[in-house]
């Protein structure tokens, strides 16, 4: 994802456009430096609230076409988003929004999700890792397991495009791939980490205000690639500890299309957002139609395999990869 | 019983609350907007809901639909739509 200036205008703005999926969305009010602080990118460090004072911020796709339907108002923390599903989006910030300790806002997360599901792309609460040359989407919710993973992938010599947020879409020739969507993985301190994070060894460097470890993805693009195919897609399911063994178990797919949409931006499958709701179903559709799917179930392997060595978690994946079990399909490990 | 909970369920599809998608192995999900949950659904379900969501609220005529698609005793199909209306209504 490219952060580029916008056409010279009065007020700022910039580009983000993904070479990978050909799609450029247009922010008309935020900056290129702001937006590479949002996104973790650098940048410089900017106050949300101060836009209140500068109008409402436009986002939208570079091609603009300009079908209106019915404005829908969705009211967030960080700012009020008015939204028409298949036009542009709008964030108006007041005096009393405030923006929480994750420094992305919600209103900007939703805006920019529409534009992109106007384009056939998802926005997806997901890892992305790579594991001997395949990529694998890891989903799941805060305390899951997706930094724990990405960190042990890296530990095993694989890769990984980001430990959060995702786009999701389909190539030219109709391949499943992710592209990362944040400039930095972060760790959360405590057991995993200290085997996982150790400064000296993977480039994690401790963040200076909080209890986390930062890697930036520009540090290595060898191993942090800000795109890959997607070779299997993975429901992290983690309850309370870590199993001895790491398993793998069937889903459906209707399972795993809601817990998509319930990682994504769920609003934008509602009849409100018909233009949307189209575009998402059809990925959908395809991504549980042609990857492998399932369930799984991290156990300590993930952080206690040697040196070197792959994680039985990683072996379970590329064994279920390798012989492109179809969804619903995948042995249980 | 279970008629006023069709009709409820229909409402909540005029009124947008209620959206389908479809996956092509006939299962799906249903998002509920409003209290913000996916109800992930097999087949039989989605084509049920499908059924309500097109203006189909008469329960004898919804079992009728689902005799014919799936083949089945009209007893079994009165039987699953009840359920599954009955099911469905305390989950909105």
């Amino acid at each position: 994802m490219k952060i580029l200036p916008a056409p010279a205008e009065q007020r700022p703005g910039c580009v983000l456009r993904s070479d990978l999926f050909g799609v450029s969305v247009r922010i008309h009010g935020i900056g290129v430096p702001q937006a590479r602080y949002l996104f973790g990118a650098g940048g410089q460090a900017f106050d949300w609230t101060e836009l209140a004072a500068a109008g409402p911020v436009e986002v939208a796709l570079e091609s603009e076409s300009a079908p209106a339907g019915e404005d829908c108002v969705t009211e967030l923390a960080d700012g009020t988003v008015t939204t028409v599903s298949g036009a542009a989006a709008r964030i108006r910030v007041g005096a009393g929004h405030r923006i929480g300790e994750d420094r992305f806002p919600d209103s900007l997360a939703l805006a920019l999700a529409q534009q992109w599901a106007r384009a056939g792309l998802c926005v997806l609460h997901a890892a992305g890792i790579r594991i001997a040359g395949r990529g694998h989407v890891l989903v799941g919710g805060k305390g899951q397991g997706k930094s724990t993973l990405t960190a042990a992938a890296l530990a095993a010599g694989g890769q990984a495009v980001s430990d959060d947020w995702l786009l999701i879409g389909t190539d030219d020739h109709a391949t499943p791939c992710m592209e990362r969507l944040r400039g930095f993985l972060m760790l959360r301190r405590g057991w995993a980490a200290s085997r996982l994070g150790d400064p000296s060894g993977s480039g994690f460097q401790p963040h200076p205000h909080r209890h986390r470890l930062l890697l930036s993805s520009r540090s290595d693009p060898q191993r942090l690639p800000a795109s890959s195919a997607i070779h299997g897609l993975w429901l992290l399911e983690r309850r309370a500890g870590w199993p001895s063994a790491s398993s793998v178990h069937p889903v459906l797919p209707a399972t795993v299309m809601s817990r998509l949409m319930a990682g994504s931006m769920p609003l934008l499958y509602s009849s409100r957002f018909p233009v949307e709701h189209g575009q998402l179903v059809r990925l959908m559709a395809r991504l549980t139609d042609r990857l492998p799917l399932g369930r799984l179930r991290p156990g300590v392997d993930v952080v206690e395999a040697k040196d070197g060595t792959t994680p039985s978690v990683f072996s379970l994946l590329e064994e279920r990869v390798a012989v492109g079990a179809p969804a619903g399909r995948v042995g249980s490990g | 019983m279970s008629q006023p909970a069709v009709n409820r369920i229909q409402t909540a599809f005029e009124q947008g609350r209620l959206t389908i998608s479809r996956l092509e192995d006939g299962s799906g999900v249903v998002l509920d907007v409003d209290r913000e949950q996916l109800l992930s659904m097999n087949d039989t379900a989605l084509t049920i809901v499908e059924a309500i969501a097109a203006g189909r609220v008469s329960l004898h005529g919804l079992a009728e639909m689902l005799q014919r698609r799936f083949e089945c005793s009209s007893e079994r199909a009165e039987c699953d739509v009840l359920e599954f209306v009955k099911r469905l209504d305390a989950a909105l």
